[in-house]
């Protein structure tokens, strides 16, 4: 973009003693917008570039991964009796066979599906509720602001896996459930973010300025202090993710989330377990699945918490 | 700047009134302290205003200067009715805001607004500066997009901004450009009034002046009134029709500008004054000093009788019993004291 000083085409005015005055300050600034600046301050972060390919790779291969071999997920040797069960990696099955026969590489392409789906699905809920819970009761503030934080610090108080596995015990293995699960008591920490958040941005003169303009309550919410949290809030989501696949993988390695023959990463890394001593691929491919995506993720989060705050726009 | 579209903007009056834009009578505003989680009990009460009364005609400027934490900034926010009064009332154009309902309230915004102190602050970060100047238009509804568009080129002409930087962000601005700014969102409705709460006391002392000279410059065009507060006395001197002078949520003394600085009678007032510092070393050298002693008493439990006793180089028995009554001093002069300067002790 060009640049082009902020003071031309300014008039001149006079003051009442008749002294002429520049009405502004000429500087030479870049015209920038807040989005441009964001994913340019984003790309010169290679470890968060770095992590976000690999993410994005992650995505396209558990996308379009099934298709790419002849087998579909839960093929074993009972339907098609010409694979072979613990199969290591070879030219026809890339990531090898696990204990029925089945196609690992198009089960973790499976599994990434269903992982990264409650992943991102589970966040959404977190997200959503977390940051209504947490803004109402920073906003508000007082009394109301109290009673909704001890309400928070008493479910802190829950221990999360026993809280989790009742929960599934109850309302039965499934996606459902386990997104609930997941949700209950994930909300916790967005909200608690977004509220010490709002405490001080309602401080701010500009909150005061919209309520001398007539603003009202859901406009200064929405409009003015949402979206100064919008840093916080992304990176609470990309710092979420990690801890959904890891909650999903838990309670599907212990046998309470996602079943056989359905897959996904926690399954997967489940099966495997059995087979440790004999057949290592199967736990330890797995297990590289989640942890790289889990590390991309965490990556990713503190690159566009860098990249989206202004006040660590560099100067040049 | 067309006069047609500002007329079209601001709201039709009652053409009967004829008493003083504003009143304020009596303004009290109290703060409670609590302690307690859940079950709060209150400790303590800061007085941050404590029983002001005065006026403003339209087209005055009132300057009201005191030390950080004398109230005047509750006052600002009290007379707009962004802190709820504790008692007292502000009447504005004949109507008493105290007691008005949300949508009444809603439409007397439009008369009044005010700029702030922190240029930084008082702008959203996240908000491009076509949107934080529009923004009045559109909670107001007040034209099309287009129009709105054009009326906020406008304003920023009309503050001495480049018309064209509307899709900008706060941060490429300095910080007078950034007052400017203020000045334009608080300008978009066409208020009558506008309190400026420090406007310039954030900023580069060059910069005061092209600030305070744009203050002078709308209240001509535009017939702005203004309640202008500073905790410098000289930064008002030049713009102030009259002058309060506030001390721990009191005013001690109020007079037209020209007055209070030549035969100021309040004791405060006058050691205020004697802090200037005159550019001239004889004068400075020779030129009586009363040096103010002491801080400013804490507005939780301020002094009895009259609240500046206890730095006060006039002070009597009867200043720590009394409370001091406003009284005149000639023309529109009046001071709260029992021992004024214009009497001899």
């Amino acid at each position: 973009m060009k640049d082009e000083p902020i003071g031309k085409g300014v008039k001149k005015f006079t003051s009442v003693d008749g002294e002429t005055f520049d009405a502004g300050e000429p500087l030479v600034l870049e015209q920038s917008t807040l989005l441009g600046d964001v994913v340019r301050r984003y790309s010169h972060n290679r470890a968060a570039m770095a992590a976000l390919f690999i993410l994005l790779f992650m995505i396209i291969y558990s996308t379009v991964g099934p298709w790419l071999r002849p087998w579909s997920f839960d093929e074993g040797l009972y339907s098609n009796p010409s694979l072979i069960p613990y199969q290591l990696p070879n030219l026809a099955h890339w990531f090898g066979t696990d204990q029925n026969g089945r196609d690992l590489f198009v089960r973790l392409a499976m599994g990434g599906r269903v992982s990264l789906l409650i992943a991102f699905a589970a966040t959404g809920i977190v997200l959503v509720i977390g940051v209504l819970y947490g803004s109402l009761a920073g906003f508000i503030g007082g009394k109301t602001d109290e009673v909704m934080m001890r309400f928070v610090d008493v479910l802190y108080g829950l221990p999360y896996l026993p809280f989790a596995i009742i929960l599934l015990v109850i309302l039965g293995a499934g996606i459902v459930p386990m997104l609930l699960a997941l949700a209950v008591v994930s909300w916790l920490t967005p909200s608690r973010l977004v509220r010490g958040q709002m405490l001080t941005l309602k401080q701010n003169e500009y909150v005061e300025a919209a309520r001398a303009l007539g603003a009202t309550r859901g406009r200064i919410i929405f409009r003015h202090l949402l979206p100064n949290t919008l840093g916080i809030i992304v990176v609470a989501m990309f710092l979420e993710v990690p801890g959904m696949i890891l909650g999903e993988a838990t309670l599907s390695f212990l046998g309470l989330g996602i079943s056989s023959p359905d897959a996904s990463w926690g399954t997967l890394a489940s099966e495997g377990w059995k087979a440790l001593r004999s057949h290592p691929w199967m736990i330890i491919l797995p297990g590289i699945f989640i942890a790289v995506t889990v590390l991309c993720f965490n990556f990713v989060g503190d690159g566009f918490r860098d990249a989206i705050d202004p006040r660590t726009k560099e100067t040049k | 700047m067309s006069a047609t579209l500002v007329e079209e903007l601001s709201v039709p009056v009652a053409t009967d009134y004829s008493g003083p834009l504003l009143q304020v009578r009596d303004l009290v505003k109290r703060f409670p302290i609590t302690s307690g989680t859940i079950i709060q009990r209150t400790i303590g009460t800061v007085h941050a205003v404590e029983g002001v009364t005065f006026s403003i005609s339209e087209g005055e400027t009132l300057g009201l200067v005191g030390e950080s934490g004398c109230g005047k900034t509750t006052l600002g926010r009290c007379i707009l009715q962004l802190h709820k009064p504790t008692s007292g009332s502000v009447v504005f154009e004949g109507t008493e805001l105290t007691k008005l309902d949300r949508d009444s309230m809603q439409r007397i915004r439009r008369d009044m607004q005010i700029v702030f102190q922190d240029p930084y602050a008082s702008l959203n970060p996240r908000m491009t500066v076509g949107t934080i100047v529009g923004e009045a238009l559109t909670i107001h509804r007040v034209g099309s997009k287009a129009e709105r568009k054009e009326r906020v080129r406008e304003l920023l002409d009309l503050v001495g901004l480049n018309p064209s930087f509307t899709n900008r962000y706060p941060h490429q601005f300095s910080g007078g450009q950034r007052q400017r700014i203020g000045l334009a969102r608080a300008l978009a409705l066409s208020p009558k009034l506008i309190i400026a709460d420090e406007p310039v006391s954030a900023l580069d002392v060059s910069i005061q002046a092209q600030i305070l000279n744009l203050f002078d410059k709308l209240q001509q065009d535009l017939g702005l009134t203004y309640l202008f507060i500073a905790h410098n006395l000289s930064v008002v001197k030049h713009i102030s029709d009259r002058v309060a002078v506030m001390y721990l949520g009191k005013i001690m003394e109020i007079a037209p500008s020209r007055e209070l600085y030549a035969s100021p009678v309040h004791p405060y007032t006058y050691g205020l004054l004697s802090a200037i510092p005159i550019p001239d070393p004889s004068v400075q050298k020779r030129r009586e000093h009363v040096v103010l002693e002491g801080d400013v008493p804490s507005p939780v439990d301020p002094p009895s009788g009259c609240v500046f006793h206890p730095r006060c180089f006039r002070a009597k028995e009867i200043c720590t019993q009394q409370v001091p009554q406003m009284e005149d001093h000639g023309t529109g002069h009046e001071a709260a004291c029992f021992f004024p300067l214009d009497r001899s002790e």
